[in-house]
């Protein structure tokens, strides 16, 4: 049973860093001797399959807090105003995009969602299917663990 | 006749079907090249020319352009359809084609690029010249002008009394996947080149066959591959395919478009080039690498059925590029040996998989000017005229590959008609394995009852393969 235990916990150590390295970007695989020719190159699909991976954002404004966000961060005193100011210094800039650049379609995903998005791959990245699937069997493999030791004691 | 009895025959017909003797096979295969040397000055072209008629080609691929005044508007008084017109100069693709033929080699001849009047109005600083919406009115015109001029009738005005050979097929544009021969690839969000092509290829269909009805018309040939998503420079080409021959995906079905103008052709082309070995898949669904050809033959098929390929006939496939860099001279090429192996691999796959043409992009390495990385160094000869092992490699081609724990299936294709010994590597040397019949040029199979790894080549009238190595 921890020899179980061992490899569950070892595979999901293994799953984490992998998954962390995977590339987010496309990459290209050229012929042999023909990699300066355009033509040639195959795109390597991403988690996303043949979807284009997403454009890198331009330089834009940075999104503010709204006037209520704002409000009620002031009212909490210097500490509220601190994380005002770190909110504005550290958010990331809108992508602005050329016209005629297509664009993926907008989630409006939930922070929640986008976490299970990213794990799932979603993001161009990732392990695809197979971290959600790891994630799920590792912990599956620990709760029956767990219930047949109780099992084994009472 | 009662159904058993008729079941009985059915099996016995099948069973006498499959027992053709060996080496007999309906499919033929012919090959060729591609290579500007063909096109270009008499001098260089000739040696070319015999290498390529020694090499064991059956025809070649020639750019004759399109090669008539390059003007913003379209010439006064231009009698397109007429051969003969002062806004034509066909000396350059006369020249390559009377050379050419005069060595017995069938000719596919192509083009790309538009002059300027025959291009869409608007076309933007950075898209290709010649690539903007051609008009497919003019190309309908140009394609009855080069039926006129090389029907096998029209004067040849360098040589007085004699006519100008007979072009066996014409390939309209090339690579038309790619923005850079065709554009715009996309347009308001949606695909717009694989639409406007179907157009430029029916046009050119009308105009060659209006003057020679039994001339080939075959579509461009498509590049391998693709750009994921919208908006690209370019589209995957069984995506192209698709769309051109008004079918769509649903599920894993294929179902016709609305398309009031279907497309119009005689044979498919596509370019399988390949980023490893000729067995090597391509990555994304609708790009099509050498042993994916198949997608585009289910393409064809049921377009067919669909009505989306016109005429109601059974369409060819042709592979009118691919190739490999070998090494030496490209540091990154496949080793010359491998190059070889590849090179009948390929022929091998592609014409498993119904191709039945194919012109090998090129006879000569081209110099790495400006870097190895940026030209071809996939002849079949050296700069200089050396042979490759590939060039045996193309004239008596030979493949084998494990069909079973007790079977290797045998493929070939003789340069000339007769006895091909099939011979395996013994501790004493070479042994006969079998003996098959071939045509001239026209491919054998077989297979041999063996559970032993086999090394195996064939010798036909003194001349020998490339061994191909322990399967």
């Amino acid at each position: 049973m921890t020899r179980l235990l061992s490899a569950l916990v070892a595979l999901l150590l293994l799953a984490l860093p992998a998954a962390a390295m995977a590339a987010p970007g496309s990459q290209t695989n050229a012929p042999p001797g023909n990699s300066a020719i355009d033509e040639y190159l195959e795109t390597v699909p991403g988690a996303t399959g043949n979807q284009r991976p997403r454009p890198p954002a331009a330089a834009g404004t940075a999104p503010r807090l709204t006037a209520a966000q704002r409000a009620r961060l002031e009212r909490l005193g210097p500490d509220g105003r601190a994380v005002a100011a770190v909110v504005e210094s550290t958010a990331p800039a809108h992508a602005t995009l050329k016209p005629g650049t297509a664009v993926p379609s907008a989630t409006g995903r939930s922070p929640l969602g986008e976490v299970l998005g990213a794990a799932a791959g979603q993001g161009g990245g990732g392990m695809g299917a197979l971290l959600p699937a790891i994630l799920l069997a590792s912990l599956l493999g620990v709760i029956t663990l767990v219930v047949l030791r109780r099992r084994s004691v009472s | 006749m009662s159904r058993r009895r008729l079941g009985l025959l059915l099996v016995l017909a099948t069973a006498l079907t499959g027992l053709s003797p060996a080496g007999a096979h309906a499919a033929g295969l012919r090959l060729g090249f591609f290579d500007g040397v063909f096109t270009g000055d008499d001098a260089t072209r000739a040696p070319w020319l015999g290498r390529a008629v020694d090499s064991g080609a059956d025809l070649l691929r020639l750019d004759v352009g399109w090669p008539v005044l390059n003007t913003p508007a379209r010439p006064e008084g231009f009698d397109a359809r007429n051969p003969a017109d002062r806004a034509y100069d066909f000396t350059r693709s006369d020249a390559a084609v009377v050379a050419a033929a005069g060595r017995g080699l069938a000719i596919l001849a192509g083009f790309t690029g538009a002059p300027r009047w025959a291009e869409g109005p608007g076309r933007p600083a950075g898209a290709s010249a010649g690539s903007w919406k051609p008009d497919p009115a003019a190309l309908e015109d140009y394609g009855a002008a080069l039926a006129r001029r090389y029907s096998g009738t029209f004067p040849d005005p360098a040589r007085p009394g004699q006519p100008l050979p007979r072009v066996e097929a014409f390939q309209v544009w090339n690579e038309p996947n790619l923005d850079k021969y065709l554009s715009p690839q996309w347009s308001a969000g949606r695909t717009f080149a694989p639409e406007h092509y179907r157009l430029m290829l029916s046009a050119f269909y009308r105009g060659v066959k209006s003057v020679s009805p039994s001339a080939l018309v075959v579509t461009a040939g498509t590049a391998p591959f693709g750009d994921p998503g919208a908006g690209g420079h370019r589209i995957m080409p069984a995506r192209f395919v698709r769309e051109m021959l008004c079918l769509r995906r649903s599920g894993k079905r294929l179902r016709a478009t609305t398309c009031p103008a279907p497309a119009r052709f005689d044979v498919l082309a596509h370019h399988p080039y390949s980023v490893g070995a000729p067995t090597r898949a391509a990555f994304n669904s609708d790009d099509v690498s050498i042993p994916d050809m198949g997608k585009l033959t289910r393409l064809l098929r049921a377009a067919e059925r669909t009505g989306g390929a016109l005429p109601h006939t059974r369409h060819r496939l042709w592979a009118t590029e691919v190739s490999y860099d070998s090494s030496p001279p490209d540091p990154q090429g496949v080793p010359a040996a491998l190059h070889a192996r590849y090179l009948e691999q390929a022929f091998y796959l592609l014409w498993r998989q119904g191709v039945d043409t194919i012109t090998w992009f090129q006879i000569h390495d081209q110099l790495p000017v400006p870097s190895f990385a940026a030209t071809l160094q996939s002849g079949v000869y050296f700069a200089d005229g050396r042979p490759k092992p590939a060039q045996q490699a193309f004239r008596l081609p030979l493949v084998a590959e494990r069909a079973g724990h007790q079977t290797v299936r045998v493929w070939g294709r003789s340069p000339v008609a007769g006895s091909v010994r099939i011979e395996r590597r013994a501790a004493t040397g070479w042994a006969l394995v079998r003996t098959v019949r071939a045509r001239a040029h026209g491919t054998f199979e077989l297979r041999i009852a063996t559970r032993r790894k086999v090394s195996l080549r064939a010798r036909v009238n003194g001349e020998t393969s490339v061994t191909w190595p322990a399967t």
